[in-house]
């Protein structure tokens, strides 16, 4: 059970006025449970390749396929968009939250919606009949999460999940998709990986339409040069850990998250001192 | 200098008061980081600076005018440049120059003047030569450096920036920061409202904002040793400053408001 | 779902006509629809085809786009003809007939008048807009507007929101498609059904799209008011359109010979 994605080339028809990024010989998986980030600067392909994991655009060359078959727009994969927000038309929660499941002919859209709403966190009971659009930033976002949940879809696509939001927001939505990661295979893409590399089971890195690195996180923190290949700044804790070692500090692993950079460093530089 | 006293207002049909009591004041030079979380009256705040909100209470002056002298509302707005969150809801123009031009031509400034204003501004945020581009064809970050333009173009003393780096990418972020500070050198006043602690690691002074009251005036050293503080108003020390607090918890000697990683790793190993 | 990307149809190459001044041109249109409606006869309609000719080559502009105009007439076109030139079983003698319907000759001739004179119409007026931009047309028109604004008439202000509306354009586009492949992603249709059901399917696509647009429309008052927009007098421009000595000697002259038209043909 994977999204798989087999030597992916993509390229847009000349003539469109959009940006044309080339996509080459990208193949990666997705496997259903695990949280898989996707990182590269603006411009490197991301977008498209999302937009190619969804069925929203059909592979030029290659395969997109989820568990098994080829991926289409009929519920196999969800996917969130940049600013979710700014698609809420209906005038309740639960009618917004519903149009997926109800395009989709799901038998039992209440059980859906409720289930959703549920599995990023927010009482079903309350936020139902609120209008989606009083709802704060990371409600909001994670309302629009939802939309996209309640189609059941067994792997969940998010571009930039986090972006715009105020820290309790940001701190919420990662919650819920750490809750959701045992049941769903989630891709993220995003720009900023200082907050997804904690709870990233893989990485990779996507630079000028090719993967440049396909790894745990662990390992990823390892190699400044993809990064820097990549266009990407290191995140600021595994930065501090890198230029501790320049200056001679001794550090086995680098770590990802805050106890552990602070446990690695009060531990390097107990070592040299 | 920009000087709030005792200000409160509310918006019209609210029950509550979106800014109860704030008194603060900015000075040429300076840069003040305004933090609080969603709705904590932050943008209401940043629209006083210039007059478009008038208070219900209490007085905003800018340089002696007070806001609410209609007489003056121009001066002020020319003085004080706002940037918005999102570049595209702030650009007026169809082209670049069209766009930096829009505040100086509501001032009547003559023709030739116009020209060497719109040239300055365009090239104090690094845009000079795309002056006949067309604004959605900028690059996110680029839009939002010409908004600042915009601004510059009035020639103004102080800039009010309210969240204007949220929606951007990391490359956009980097630049938009970087032409503030080169603004602080140049003499502006800076006020920078946003929910990223990061940005007031270097500031001179942060101002935090919870349900329209100053909840903390000082330095950013003060602000980051106050976890406590931080957790009930909503907000979050950045990573590399989680990591110096927990570091001096275990007695190693390091600055807790630190700006990036390198500061950090100097002051452990100096 | 498709709104153009770019507003009119501007050809950007530099030409003679591209460097008159919008007013100049706009009064040139003017009298030239006006010398069209008084021409009574085919050598008028003749004489003013060399005309656009004339311009078109100068203009630089592909023949392709000049005559496009004329397809979104078509309709318009046939109907008039048609209407002019058949008669229901007619006493008098016709030119042809297939049972009761008859072809009058005279009709004919009336129908094909009137066609030219649309078709030459819709040539002339694109025209303007191949060789002037939005933005030129907006400023001209708030400039032949002003000496309303002593009735109380917001020039101004009317020319701005104009200039406004098509710099949000393709902001606006490209927010559309972007909902419509959100909407799409869950599962909506935009292609099935009938035309109802096809209508409805956008009501999700609409409602979004015009709360954003008052979302934004809420920032961009407040991003003006802040750069000390106040539509009253006293603007000034970066570029100031100005009619120079060659835009009076063009809209003098080339007026006089299409009143001339009006008149002798």
């Amino acid at each position: 059970m994977a999204l798989t994605v087999q030597s992916l080339g993509f390229t847009y028809e000349a003539g469109t006025s959009i940006a044309a990024p080339v996509l080459e010989e990208i193949s990666l998986q997705v496997q259903a449970g695990e949280i898989v980030v996707c990182v590269g600067a603006t411009g490197s392909g991301k977008s498209t390749l999302l937009r190619l994991c969804a069925g929203l655009l059909k592979p030029v060359v290659g395969s997109v396929l989820v568990d098994g078959s080829p991926a289409n727009t009929k519920g196999s994969v969800g996917i969130v968009f940049q600013n979710p927000e700014a698609q809420f038309f209906a005038e309740t929660v639960e009618a917004d939250v519903a149009f997926g499941p109800r395009n989709l002919g799901i038998a039992d859209v209440e059980s859906a919606v409720d289930g959703a709403l549920d599995s990023v966190g927010l009482d079903p009971d309350v936020y139902k009949p609120r209008s989606p659009f009083t709802l704060s930033g990371g409600e909001a976002r994670r309302v629009a999460i939802a939309g996209v949940l309640a189609m059941r879809t067994p792997y969940l696509l998010l571009d930039e999940p986090t972006a715009g939001l105020d820290p309790l927001g940001r701190r919420a939505v990662l919650r819920s998709l750490v809750g959701l990661s045992d049941r769903v295979g989630i891709l993220v893409v995003t720009h900023d990986a200082d907050e997804f590399m904690p709870i990233a089971d893989r990485v990779f890195a996507l630079h000028e339409g090719k993967v440049l690195f396909d790894g745990k996180p662990g390992a990823m923190a390892e190699r400044p040069d993809v990064w820097e290949k990549a266009g990407l700044s290191l995140p600021s804790l595994v930065l501090a850990q890198h230029l501790a070692r320049q200056r001679g500090a001794l550090i086995p692993e680098v770590a990802l998250d805050v106890e552990g950079a602070a446990r690695v460093l009060s531990a390097a530089r107990g070592v040299r001192s | 200098m920009i000087e709030l006293q005792q200000v409160r207002y509310s918006y019209p049909g609210a029950d509550s008061q979106a800014i109860a009591g704030v008194s603060l004041c900015l000075s040429p030079g300076e840069v003040v980081v305004l933090v609080g979380a969603n709705g904590s009256g932050k943008s209401t705040l940043a629209r006083m600076c210039n007059g478009l909100l008038i208070p219900d209470e209490g007085s905003v002056t800018v340089d002696g005018m007070d806001t609410s002298d209609g007489e003056a509302a121009f001066d002020i707005r020319a003085r004080v440049g706002l940037v918005l969150q999102n570049p595209d809801n702030q650009i007026v123009g169809t082209v670049v120059e069209e766009d930096v031009a829009f505040g100086p031509e509501n001032l009547g400034v003559p023709c030739a003047e116009l020209r060497v204003r719109v040239d300055d501004a365009l090239a104090a945020v690094g845009l000079s030569g795309l002056e006949r581009r067309e604004p959605h064809l900028l690059s996110e970050g680029q839009k939002q450096r010409l908004a600042i333009a915009g601004a510059l173009a009035m020639q103004p003393r102080y800039m009010v920036f309210d969240e204007s780096t949220a929606m951007l990418d990391p490359q956009g972020r980097r630049d938009v920061l970087s032409v503030m500070r080169e603004l602080r050198v140049a003499g502006h006043g800076i006020l920078h409202v946003t929910h990223h602690l990061d940005d007031a690691a270097d500031a001179d002074r942060v101002i935090a904002l919870a349900s329209g009251a100053v909840a903390f005036d000082g330095t950013p050293e003060d602000l980051f040793s106050d976890v406590d503080l931080l957790a009930s108003i909503g907000l979050e020390l950045p990573p590399l400053a989680s990591v110096a607090t927990a570091l001096r918890r275990s007695g190693l000697d390091v600055p807790v408001a630190v700006a990036d990683a390198q500061s950090l790793v100097e002051a452990l190993w100096p | 779902m498709r709104i153009p990307r770019t507003f009119g149809q501007y050809v950007a190459v530099d030409s003679p006509v591209h460097r008159l001044d919008a007013k100049t041109k706009m009064g040139l249109v003017a009298a030239y629809t006006v010398g069209l409606f008084t021409v009574e006869r085919f050598v008028g309609l003749g004489i003013a085809a060399a005309l656009i000719l004339l311009v078109m080559l100068v203009a630089r502009v592909p023949s392709r786009l000049a005559l496009r105009g004329i397809r979104a007439v078509a309709m318009i076109l046939t109907f008039t003809l048609l209407a002019h030139a058949l008669r229901w079983n007619p006493a008098t003698e016709s030119l042809f007939r297939l049972g009761p319907i008859a072809v009058d000759a005279g009709g004919l001739r009336t129908g094909l008048f009137f066609a030219a004179r649309i078709m030459l119409l819709v040539v002339g007026t694109s025209l303007l807009t191949l060789t002037t931009t939005p933005v030129q047309l907006t400023d001209g028109l708030e400039r032949l507007m002003r000496p309303l604004s002593r009735f109380g008439f917001p020039a101004g202000d009317v020319a701005m929101m104009l200039t406004v509306a098509l710099r949000f354009i393709p902001t606006t586009a490209e927010e559309a498609d972007k909902i419509i492949v959100a909407q799409m992603a869950r599962g909506a249709r935009f292609d099935e059904g009938g035309l109802l059901r096809r209508a409805r399917a956008y009501v999700p696509v609409l409602i979004p799209l015009f709360v954003n647009l008052f979302r934004r429309a809420d920032e961009l008052a407040v991003a003006m008011e802040s750069r000390c927009y106040h539509g009253g007098p006293g603007r000034t421009r970066l570029t100031p359109a100005r009619m120079l000595m060659r835009d009076w000697a063009v809209l003098c002259c080339g007026t006089a010979a299409l009143v001339a038209l009006g008149i002798f043909a």
